[in-house]
Formats: structure tokens, C-alpha cells, sequence
């Protein structure tokens, strides 16, 4: 019986497919489709199974697949902290250059650390020094954004860079950018160097992400003086730090100079 | 999933706390994302889907500090990354996309008096991942990414390295190549119970 079962099934597939053709599909129907807002009863004749498809493919979340998120977070924390991010993001950098002098200093020391006088630069402005090497490759990529295949050697070349400047200002410590700690610290110093202009700065993006990386805007200072404090753990960053990541591809950017980090490949 | 379940006005703020270290912060990211990158993966790399999100997460998580970009990027952003996890499975293992999934499986056991109904709703959204997977590996490509991913034509021709005209080809070809399978399945238009 099965045997028969299986063979009816195959010939009721078979001329299905045989007449199949599915209708003409309209770009209307289709961008609707594809934005899951077609409601089946709405849909034209051999549409509706597939407007059903799609909603079932969209369907809310199930809890089993948020069932990783402990994990996904625990990983976040572990990495952020072994290996932090390595430059500065410009939401997170654009702020910090409006809102003081020495934001300012740090951006005439990236230059001039690009232009291969870091000593000079860090021996004036030790900390803004390690902060603008610490900058460098995110300048390198949103510089050339139209060439990121270069990303990967510019961002170890400003690496080193940013491990020689550190090591002129911080008396030694280690290579290796700690972004983390750089995009903490810049935020930091342009929140304490603008410190006599308290209303301008309190509803400013900059320091709202510092209240919340503080855990509230009254902690702020709290968490600002263990940012700029020294590094207790100077000795202990990864040397291989350099992302090994692959550009994104080129044309990925919007013609707004907005490049995007390629997502690493690394596994 | 879709578009206008997005994290919304808040999402710079969410971004650049995740940025900065907050694990908070990074678990919205992941909470939004996860689903649809790991429905994406079971449609591009089906027998690889759950270790290859992780992978893609910790790339994210390593990318992260030099992103840049409001959140329709940040999306594409990370499904890039999921898709190059993806290729790299493929070229790696050298596999091929699943064989032919037996849709008159879905026609057989939706049927009305089928006890094993509710199961098969309940399962309904792996079968139609399942059913999308079967596309030619373009065609599931772009309809993956512009359904579950919620990613506009643009944002797909970025990631795919595509013309917008070619993305639009290929959702279409997609699109009516899945109904042909539907119908040529005998799917029941009755089946659904919404």
C-alpha cells in the first residue's frame, strides 16, 4: 500500500509540475512578498501558499533560538575584555573633538603621528599622544575607504605606530591598542577637559553613552577617574591585538564616506 | 523579523554603549539579530546554522568597535558577516546545499483531519526555512536576505557584491520558483490557520 501510496504521490507531483507554471508575479506583489505584508486572502491566484511560507519563515522568535544568549553575552564580555575593539568608532570619536581643546590636540596629534613625528607629538601631549595613536587606523580607514583592500597592513602599520607612541608616553607599556579602555578614555577626557561647561555636555551623545557605560550620569566621575588612572595591567595586552579581518567589500560604502568594518573571517 | 521590528530611535545609543564594553547593550544587539541571522544560516548552511551564528557573533563582536553606521548597516553588517561564515562552510566542507527536501511531506501531514497538525505548525517556520534552502543558491540567497534578514534591495547588492537590477531578478525568480513548488506540492490553500 505504501508503495502505491508513494507512487500516487509521485505522479500527483509530477503533473503538478507539469502544469505548474506559477502566475505572472507584478513588482508589487513581489516587493510586498518579500516585506512579508502580503496577507494570504489577499493574494494573487498561486500566491497565497507562499505568502503563507513566508510569514511561517518570519514568524516571532521561539525561545530556543534566544536559548544562546547567556552564552552570546559571556562571549562578548570575555573578548571585550582579552581583546578589546581597536578603534574608536567616529559616533564615538565626533563628540569628544567638539567638545574640548585637548579632543582637538588629539586630532593634531593623530596627524602628526601619521606624519611619523609621534615622538615629538607624545612628548608634548603624553596621554592625548597614546589616545591618537590609539585613533590612527580608524582615520586610515575612513580615509581610504575607496581602498580597503590596504585596511588590514594600515591598521597593523598604525598598530605598531600606536605601540611605539605608547611606548614614549606611558614609560613602556605594552603594544597593542587597548580600544576599550581608548574609547572609554576619550570619551573621559573630553568630559573632564570641557568640566567648567557641565549643561552643555550633559544631554550631549558622548555623555550620555558614559552615563550608560557608567551605569548613571552620577557615576560618571567615578568611572572617569579609573579610566585616565595609569594601566595596572600595562604589560598584558595581546600582541596580536591587529585585527585579522578582511575589509568589507569595496563599494560598500554609500558614497557618504561612511565605511563600514569588515566583519572579521577568522573564525 | 522584519523591518519594522527594529530596535528604532534608540539604536545609536545601543550601539555605541555595545561599543564601549556594555554587555547590555550587546545583548539587544543580539536579541534583535540572532533570530533572523540564525533563520539566514539555516537557509544558506542548514546542517552548520547554530555554530556558524556563534562564529558570526564573534565576529561582530570583534568588528564592533570600528563600526560605523545606523542600524539598516548595522543589520547588513552583520549578515555579511554571517554570510561570509557561510561561504567559508561551503568552501571549506565543499558541501552542497541540502537535497531535495520532501515537500509532499508538508502537503500529506497539514491535512485537516491530521492529528499531527499542530506539531507541523509548530515546526512550520524550519520547513519553510527548509523550502527556501531548496532554491538555487542565488535565488535563496537574495529571498533569505530580503525576508528574513529585512535587508532593502541595496543593502542586499551590497553584501552579494550584486546590481540592485540582478538582486530584484533574483528575489523574482525566487519568488516564482517557490510558488511553482508550492502549488506543484499540492499545498493545501487551506492549510493555515492565519
Amino acid at each position: 500500500m505504501s508503495v502505491r501510496n508513494a507512487l500516487a504521490g509521485e505522479m500527483r507531483r509530477l503533473l503538478a509540475s507539469l502544469r505548474s507554471t506559477a502566475p505572472p508575479l507584478d513588482q508589487h506583489t513581489a516587493d510586498r512578498l518579500l516585506a512579508v505584508r502580503l496577507d494570504p486572502a489577499d493574494a494573487p491566484p498561486g500566491y497565497a501558499a507562499l505568502a503563507r511560507l513566508l510569514a511561517a519563515a518570519t514568524a516571532p522568535p521561539r525561545p530556543d533560538e534566544l536559548a544562546g544568549e547567556r552564552a552570546a553575552v559571556a562571549e562578548f564580555v570575555a573578548m571585550t575584555r582579552s581583546r578589546p575593539p581597536t578603534r574608536l568608532s567616529r559616533r564615538a570619536g565626533t563628540p569628544g573633538r567638539r567638545f574640548s581643546a585637548k579632543a582637538i590636540a588629539v586630532a593634531l596629534a593623530a596627524v602628526l603621528t601619521i606624519g611619523g613625528v609621534a615622538a615629538a607629538a607624545t612628548g608634548l601631549l603624553p596621554e592625548s599622544g597614546r589616545r591618537a595613536a590609539d585613533e590612527v587606523p580608524t582615520s586610515t580607514t575612513r580615509d581610504s575607504a575607496a581602498d580597503v583592500q590596504r585596511d588590514g597592513a594600515a591598521g597593523r602599520d598604525a598598530s605598531g605606530a600606536a605601540g611605539d607612541a605608547r611606548g614614549g608616553a606611558a614609560g613602556g607599556a605594552a603594544t597593542g591598542p587597548d580600544a576599550s579602555g581608548a574609547a572609554r578614555d576619550g570619551l573621559c577626557w573630553a568630559w573632564l577637559a570641557g568640566q567648567g561647561s557641565k549643561d552643555r555636555r550633559q544631554d550631549s551623545p558622548a555623555f550620555r553613552a558614559l552615563a550608560k557605560a557608567a551605569g548613571g550620569a552620577a557615576k560618571v566621575p567615578a568611572y572617569c577617574r579609573a579610566s585616565t588612572a595609569p594601566p595596572a595591567d600595562g604589560g598584558r595586552q595581546q600582541p596580536d591585538a591587529p585585527p585579522a579581518t578582511r575589509p568589507s567589500p569595496p563599494g560598500s560604502g554609500d558614497g557618504q564616506g561612511q565605511g563600514q568594518g569588515g566583519p572579521p573571517t577568522t573564525g | 523579523m522584519a523591518a519594522d521590528e527594529m530596535i528604532g530611535a534608540s539604536f545609536p545609543e545601543v550601539l555605541v554603549a555595545a561599543q564601549h564594553g556594555d554587555a547590555e547593550a550587546f545583548a539587544v544587539l543580539w536579541r534583535e539579530l540572532q533570530p533572523a541571522v540564525l533563520r539566514y544560516l539555516r537557509v544558506a548552511a542548514p546542517t552548520a546554522a547554530e555554530d556558524l551564528a556563534a562564529d558570526t557573533w564573534v565576529s561582530v563582536i570583534r568588528g564592533l568597535g570600528r563600526f560605523q553606521g545606523d542600524e539598516q548597516r548595522f543589520r547588513g553588517w552583520v549578515f555579511t558577516a554571517a554570510r561570509h561564515r557561510a561561504v567559508d562552510w561551503h568552501r571549506q566542507a565543499n558541501r552542497q546545499p541540502t537535497a531535495t527536501f520532501p515537500v509532499e511531506l508538508l502537503a500529506d501531514r497539514a491535512a485537516p483531519d491530521d492529528p499531527a497538525t499542530e506539531a507541523v505548525e509548530l515546526q512550520s517556520t524550519r520547513t519553510a526555512l527548509a523550502l527556501i534552502a531548496e532554491l538555487p543558491r542565488d535565488q535563496a540567497e537574495v529571498v533569505a536576505l530580503r525576508v528574513l534578514g529585512g535587508l532593502d534591495v541595496a543593502e542586499v547588492a551590497r553584501i552579494l557584491g550584486k546590481r540592485p537590477g540582478a538582486v530584484r531578478v533574483l528575489a523574482h525568480r525566487g519568488l516564482r520558483r517557490l510558488a511553482q513548488r508550492l502549488e506543484a506540492a499540492g499545498h493545501p490553500q487551506r492549510r493555515v490557520t492565519r
